[in-house]
């Protein structure tokens, strides 16, 4: 991949990556009333979320290869955040997904387990928006330092 | 027994909370056991750590999920409360691996 085009990709994935959070904290929000019916916002988060981190997820190798050691031999400190972010993100995605399939599920459960499952949901967006926000925040910290 | 749907949705819920789940407590045992390079010292390693731990928590996942199948669909109750319990438990256990065991 070019460098323009890693540039481009690091910037979408860095805009998209806030995108993702609010898109989080939208379904966290609304589910915090077990009745509340939200599909298109959760929907639409859990894919955000996941198409920010399958950016992530081409952008790793060319940092591993170009940038990573340059960071750690100049500010480890932010080298190991750019690490801590890597595992926020894949807690974040993973438990968007738990949340998604929760809620979209929900009218099938029996009524009396419905209530745990919506809680289900809304933990799940919470504890995602929460690591999310905390990734795309150590990424601004991490890109402040360095750059394709 | 409950019917196929929910237990199904409890299976998927099951493999996505293996994945971080697994993925924190892999990072730990290789930062224990087996720890990398220091990223200062090698240009990098023949493979991407990451992406290691998060097809090995994939696969506990695949293993995990037919058991969440098979518990969902004989007591649905005790599968949902357990997933109530699940969910903050994995989130803070991938945030306290992040923090203390990058």
């Amino acid at each position: 991949m070019s460098t323009f085009a890693l540039r481009l990709v690091e910037r979408l994935h860095g805009h998209l990556g806030w995108l993702a959070v609010l898109a989080l904290v939208h379904p966290a929000v609304l589910l915090a009333r077990p009745k509340r019916r939200a599909r298109l916002a959760v929907v639409l988060a859990t894919a955000l979320v996941t198409l920010v981190g399958a950016l992530g997820t081409v952008l790793y190798p060319p940092y591993r290869n170009t940038l990573k050691q340059r960071l750690f031999v100049q500010t480890p400190t932010i080298g190991w955040m750019f690490e801590r972010k890597e595992h926020l993100a894949v807690g974040a995605i993973a438990l968007a997904w738990v949340g998604c399939a929760a809620h979209l599920a929900l009218p099938s459960f029996p009524e009396k387990t419905r209530e745990r499952v919506a809680r289900v949901a809304h933990l799940s967006f919470v504890s995602s928006a929460i690591l999310a926000a905390t990734a795309a925040a150590l990424g601004v910290t991490v890109s402040l330092y360095t750059t394709f | 027994m409950t019917s196929r749907r929910p237990a199904l949705t409890l299976a998927a819920c099951a493999f996505a909370l293996a994945i971080p789940f697994v993925y924190a407590v892999a990072r730990l045992i290789q930062a224990r056991i087996a720890p990398e390079p220091d990223p200062a010292l090698v240009v990098w390693s023949t493979r991407i750590g990451m992406y290691w731990r998060i097809a090995i928590g994939g696969y506990a996942g695949a293993l995990v999920a037919p058991m969440a199948y098979a518990w969902a669909r004989r007591d649905l109750d005790g599968a949902t409360g357990a997933l109530v319990v699940a969910v903050p438990v994995t989130a803070l256990a991938i945030a306290l691996q992040a923090v203390f065991v990058p």
